[in-house]
């Protein structure tokens, strides 16, 4: 396939050239993925030929452009429509260079380099094509740099310093168009646009909505929506990255900040469980905006909505000071009588009494520290909120998504079940959409979402699996594939069947061939950024919980959506987290903790690559970092935990898990020959499979943690899907 | 025949005796134009009314005595303001005084003389910028157009940025909001 051949070119000359200056450690992996790749030199000597750029003799693989071959002899070209993960336009003409022998300037950005080519990016005759190129720009862009908040980081304003005239020749009036309403999280200002049509290219083929368009001709074209509608891509926000010019700009972000001001620090998301690198911009102690940090990896250069846009919950509904029940309600304590408080109702009570449930955004440090004080305390009831706290834990690959995020690229046919990637991790869904547009087959087994890309669907329950094993069309498939894929999704996890029917996957993975020596398909799919670790770090209940009496004390670890039955009404509820929601409702005691951007923490992504987060901004008021909560707890109850230190405690979690003495690597976990879940036989039994249809956990992307559920741009966000038309939406009608 | 005996009637002449009763008309037409204009100035039926109206402020204020009582008699009204201010013309006075403005809000002390409460459409008539009166332009007004105001500087009514201590709304600092619990 030639777009397959195009993006592959694409893909390595791209990661021959940001593998020095990338940060991040990719993971060893016995694969040929692009990750890998990077690691190694572009390609061998054969599919390489040799052009000459400004008199330097450079090597490139073949098909690449011209402006890879002056990249690779390190010359930066300008470019505004121009951009690496999008396909080509050629449309602003700002990469012109000359090539000897050729009547006029090319664009180097579509123009593929010939052998023996002689580029030359420094004649008079370049610096005088973009000189015009720049001078057609200006001539219908507004100079409202003062009060554009692309002002600063704006492409088109650093390269008119370069090229720009000092004056105008350009007596006429200034093209002016309406802007479009995108919905609540991006502003437009069209008269800005410069028709790279980069969103446009974004929109259709990384996001894989038909949303935005280009109408119009000449000097009347206009990039729009055509009718108002909002962009119904949860990855949206990305096309106020890629735009050059202020026309895309942050609407919660407008007018608030200037870049210059930003002190930027570079961490990881906790919104899903893909663990997207982030960049946190704040001025003082506020977060002002998200934007991505590029990881190949892990999540390109994209992050989906929620991590950009949910900011505004951190600054609402926050926990600053202790909180003990007392006789006139919740009164404000300081840290030694809340810790006192706290102590004496877990001294009170038997261990078993005492349960632990872990809230969404539990980092590792704050997951061990609990662990290790309810063992020393004779409790071994832990629990992560919201679903399958009994999944044993025991084998790494039994849940985590064993091929890798940057893996997924190599399949050719991938099975979804019970699992909807658009909402639990969207950014992994561009990922599959670039793997279908590669020419993947994908199937689908539960109920049927828009994916954004076409998947064969089987059937909704556990029928349809039924049938894949007796010898449904995609069971050959999955066979006859190079690289098969399996993706179990969090939904079917929750189920009470779960045992049944993961034992009925497994018996496809096995069946299918789908693990193989190099290869390994299996892949299950979370949707909090705790779950991971928890799991790794054996945070689940112990053989003897299911005998547990009703816990009289429960300690919640900034867990809100933990089910009633956890929580007994009786019980004393200590809540120590950092927002005001449904469990500091419920809590006698409120031992306030930190965000996400307030510490330095260790998340585990849904591939197992732990992660660590830093910190941005201060704690608010006296709240304190999570661990350390426990570990001053721990000196009050008797019990003192081993570290006194992060440095000790994360020699603890390398301890008791390995892969947390590596941050930023994936170590692929052993299979076990699929020996492990032959014992899912003697499970099964307790609870048949269930014809009830396989439904993603997530049915709601703007909302789902206590950050999102208190951001008021999430929640314009679900109002404005209510209200605007869009893509699939009843109220959009074309 | 005549009206009344002359005081001087012994030894004046006919001339002296024609000046007299042509100093009496003037007098008496001009005490009447004043009547008029003070009436017609401060909208009141009788002359004691003006007067108890704010016209007694002439006495104090040379400005007003000017436009009022010298000036305004036989003057021609041109026209008012939308905020009642009203335009003077008599073109038999010296260049450079023959337009003049009484102001409809007299109350305000010192003077009651507000110079900024004329429009914007008068103001270039008043300072014989064109001579268009006010209320005969024909450009249309703008779409961002405000009534016109006074200037405000220096009374409780002066604009006072967000976050300045003169704002009555008082901006909050605090970047971060807490939680308050129900119980």
């Amino acid at each position: 396939m030639v777009l397959r051949r195009l993006s592959d070119a694409a893909q390595s000359l791209r990661a021959a050239r940001l593998a020095p200056v990338s940060s991040t450690v990719f993971a060893e992996r016995p694969l040929h993925t692009s990750s890998s790749a990077s690691q190694q030199p572009a390609a061998a000597p054969s599919n390489d030929i040799e052009v000459t750029v400004n008199g330097n003799s450079v090597s490139i693989p073949k098909g690449s452009t011209v402006m890879a071959a002056c990249s690779a002899a390190g010359i930066d070209i300008p470019r505004f429509c121009y951009h690496q993960r999008l396909s080509i336009a050629g449309n602003c003409r700002m990469c012109l260079v000359e090539v000897e022998r050729s009547p006029k300037p090319v664009a180097s950005c579509a123009m593929p380099a010939a052998p023996g080519m002689n580029i030359k990016t420094d004649t008079p005759l370049v610096k005088k094509a973009r000189e015009g190129v720049m001078e057609f720009l200006l001539i219908n862009h507004p100079l409202d740099c003062p009060i554009c908040d692309q002002g600063g980081e704006c492409d088109l304003q650093d390269q008119s310093m370069h090229f720009g005239s000092d004056r105008g020749r350009f007596t006429e009036l200034k093209r002016s168009v309406h802007d479009k309403n995108l919905g609540p999280l991006v502003k437009t200002v069209m008269t800005r646009c410069i028709h790279c049509t980069r969103c446009v290219r974004f929109a259709t083929e990384v996001a894989g909505v038909q949303d935005l368009g280009m109408t119009g001709r000449g000097n009347a074209s206009e990039i729009g929506t055509y009718v108002e509608k909002m962009m119904s891509s949860e990855l949206s926000g990305n096309v106020i990255d890629l735009c050059p010019v202020g026309a895309l700009t942050s609407k919660p972000y407008a007018f608030t900040a200037r870049n210059w001001e930003l002190r930027s620090t570079e961490t990881v998301d906790v919104s899903d469980a893909l663990g997207s690198n982030i960049r946190v911009d704040a001025r003082g102690h506020e977060v002002m905006r998200i934007v991505p940090v590029q990881n190949d990896a892990v999540n390109e250069e994209w992050i989906s909505d929620k991590a950009r846009f949910q900011y505004d919950g951190l600054k609402r509904q926050r926990l600053n000071v202790p909180l003990v029940l007392g006789k006139e309600g919740l009164e404000s304590a300081q840290w030694e009588e809340a810790i006192k408080a706290t102590a004496e109702a877990l001294g009170k009570v038997k261990g078993n009494e005492i349960s632990f449930i872990a809230g969404k955004l539990a980092d590792a440090e704050t997951l061990i520290a609990a662990k290790d004080l309810a063992n020393r305390l004779g409790c071994g009831n832990l629990k992560v909120e919201s679903g399958f706290p009994d999944l044993d834990a025991d084998v790494r690959s039994n849940y985590l998504a064993n091929t890798t995020i940057s893996g997924v690229e190599l399949a050719d046919v991938i099975l979804l079940i019970g699992t909807n990637p658009r909402t639990e991790a969207p950014v992994f869904n561009a990922r599959l959409r670039k793997v279908f547009m590669e020419g993947a087959h994908l199937a689908s087994i539960g109920e049927e979402y828009d994916l954004t890309y076409p998947t064969e669907h089987l059937g909704e329950g556990a029928e349809a699996l039924t049938k894949v094993l007796k010898g449904a069309p995609i069971l050959k498939r999955l066979q006859e594939a190079k690289y098969p894929a399996i993706i179990v999704g969090p939904g079917l996890l929750n189920r009470l069947d779960r045992a049944a029917v993961l034992q009925q996957v497994h018996e496809l993975v096995e069946k299918a061939n789908v693990v193989r020596d190099d290869w390994n398909g299996y892949n299950v799919l979370h949707d909090s950024a705790s779950r991971v670790a928890a799991l790794d770090l054996g945070f689940l209940p112990s053989a003897r919980a299911s005998s547990a009496p009703a816990p009289k004390v429960v300690y919640l670890l900034g867990s809100d959506d933990y089910s009633e039955e956890d929580v007994p009404k009786d019980a004393f509820v200590i809540y120590q987290g950092h927002h005001g929601d449904r469990g500091a409702e419920r809590a006698d005691i409120i031992l306030p903790g930190s965000a996400y951007t307030e510490k330095s923490a260790t998340f585990v992504n849904f591939e197992g690559r732990p992660q660590r987060t830093k910190a941005a901004v201060p704690r608010v008021g006296d709240a304190r970092e999570d661990w350390t909560i426990i570990r001053a707890l721990s000196e009050i109850l008797g019990k003192p935990l081993p570290y006194d230190s992060k440095k000790e405690l994360r020699q603890r979690l390398a301890d008791v898990a390995p892969h947390f003495s590596a941050t930023d690597t994936v170590q692929l976990p052993m299979w076990l020959n699929g020996e492990y879940f032959k014992a899912f036989k003697d499970r099964s039994g307790k609870v048949a499979a269930q014809s009830e249809p396989f439904r993603s956990s997530v049915a709601n992307f703007f909302q789902t943690d206590v950050i999102s559920r208190t951001s008021i741009n999430m929640a314009k966000a679900v109002q404005a899907r209510a209200v605007m038309p869009h893509e699939g939406s009843s109220l959009h009608q074309p | 025949m005549l009206a009344e005996t002359p005081p001087c009637a012994k030894s004046c002449s006919f001339k002296d005796f024609a000046d007299w009763n042509h100093g009496l008309r003037q007098v008496r037409s001009r005490s009447m134009a004043l009547a008029k204009f003070l009436k017609e100035t401060y909208g009141k039926q009788s002359v004691l009314d003006a007067v108890k109206a704010g016209g007694w402020k002439a006495f104090l204020d040379g400005t007003l005595a000017q436009a009022t009582l010298v000036h305004g008699p036989n003057a021609t009204l041109v026209g008012t303001d939308d905020l009642g201010n009203k335009y003077y013309e008599r073109m038999t006075e010296q260049y450079g005084r023959h337009r003049w403005v009484v102001f409809a809000d007299l109350s305000r002390e010192p003077s009651g003389q507000e110079p900024s409460t004329v429009t914007p459409e008068w103001h270039g008539w008043l300072h014989a910028i064109t001579d268009r009166p006010g209320n005969q332009l024909e450009a249309q007004r703008p779409i961002f157009h405000r009534p016109h105001h006074r200037n405000y500087t220096g009374t409780p009514d002066s604009y006072a940025p967000k976050g300045a201590w003169q704002n009555t709304n008082k901006r909050n600092w605090k970047k971060v909001q807490t939680w308050v619990p129900n119980r």
